[in-house]
């Protein structure tokens, strides 16, 4: 009934709102390229016996 | 014609769409209405020749802006009231025969982006109180449309099985002043043996309470994660890879790529996560397959009588997930 949701953290990302000919809402999103991340980001797994509980 | 009719013995809406028998059944790949339109050819539902990721209304909704009047009187005992919503379809990739297994980490990433995007843009309508992603993947869900894609439903009330999980999950609140699916995920963990995988942010396992002999839940392990508007950088990066991880473990398990329903639990959007500290934001896999060639069908325990029957073990299965590599079909 109401958004209390608090705002996403910023990403690089666009999105271009159009209006297809019957109406729909269409929604293109891209991506534009950023700098490089940590090597390490994505690369966090741990096994079961790793877990820190 | 749509319409949400009142169950009362199930104390449930049930939707009605009749509209949706004529929705597109496996076109050939030439009039794949998920694709690019390409100069000169079959004009698709995107009508662009290249783009990242697309998110449109669906052509053949269940729910929609501005539906139509009920095409039924209502009784006082069973309720009629017009199918208010949205459903729209998430094109993850311009590539048709794609899964989502196969996308590079970056591009699950942006997708992730995408979701949290449309949960809080839909979630701001005044008439949606819950917004559902998901992705039914293969034939053997039902899937019309080959081409990687899901969904998401922007419903005027919440879905009676998640108005179940949030039922117990604030009376454990209310009981110990702790979150439910938390709890469980400390049991998990200190257990170990149906935990499939881990990171920093979430912990995938086949359920001690699993109803398919492979389902996995990746839950966050924040504390205050109800819902993708929630989470940094770092937790959707970290989603995104242990979304990856999974979908390439299910790839391994039997030499095909695996069908399956994905679905993200997240709090309502009737309130903020303040007003649900005692949720946390999750996602379910419900694979349809048993073994390599038996499918487990909902029948008549299942669907008569919602008392699942699951033929396996989760810590078996777990195992077995667990000792996969990762890996596309």
């Amino acid at each position: 009934m109401n958004s209390e949701n608090s705002a996403p953290e910023p990403v690089p990302m666009t999105k271009e709102k159009t209006v297809k000919e019957d109406g729909r809402f269409l929604y293109y999103y891209s991506f534009p390229p950023e700098a490089p991340q940590p090597p390490d980001r994505g690369e966090s797994e741990k096994k079961p016996e790793d877990a820190d509980v | 014609m749509s319409e949400l009719r009142w169950h009362p013995i199930l104390e449930e809406w049930v939707i009605t769409a009749t509209h949706r028998q004529d929705r597109t059944f496996f076109p050939p790949p030439d009039y794949n209405p998920l694709a690019p339109t390409k100069p000169g050819g079959f004009p698709t539902e995107i009508p662009a020749p290249d783009y990242d990721i697309v998110v449109f209304e669906n052509k053949f909704p269940s729910l929609r802006r501005d539906p139509p009047a009920p095409a039924v009187e209502g009784t006082e005992l069973m309720p009629v009231r017009p199918a208010d919503g949205v459903c729209e379809v998430v094109v993850y990739t311009p590539q048709a025969d794609a899964t989502l297994a196969e996308l590079p980490l970056d591009k699950i990433e942006h997708l992730i982006w995408v979701w949290t995007d449309r949960f809080a843009e839909l979630g701001a309508r005044p008439e949606v109180e819950y917004v559902f992603i998901f992705e039914n993947k293969g034939r053997e869900i039902g899937v019309t449309l080959a081409h990687p894609h899901g969904q998401i439903y922007a419903y005027p009330f919440i879905p009676p099985k998640l108005q179940t999980e949030l039922n117990a999950a604030k009376k454990h609140w209310d009981k110990t002043g702790r979150n439910l699916f938390l709890d469980v995920l400390q049991q998990e963990l200190e257990d170990g043996r149906r935990v499939v995988v881990q990171n920093d942010s979430f912990v995938a396992t086949v359920p001690f309470f699993a109803r398919y002999p492979y389902e996995v839940h990746i839950t966050a392990r924040r504390p205050g994660a109800s819902a993708l508007t929630d989470m940094d950088r770092k937790e959707q990066r970290d989603l995104a890879t242990i979304l990856k991880t999974i979908l390439g473990k299910y790839d391994n398990l039997f030499g095909f790529s695996l069908p399956y329903m994905m679905v993200l639990h997240q709090r309502p959007t009737t309130g903020g996560a303040d007003e649900f500290p005692h949720y946390q934001f999750h996602i379910e896999f419900y694979p349809p397959y048993r073994t390599k060639d038996k499918l487990k069908y909902l029948a008549g325990s299942e669907s008569g009588a919602g008392a699942y029957i699951n033929d396996t073990l989760a810590e078996e299965k777990a195992a077995e997930l667990r000792a996969l590599e990762p890996q596309s079909a």
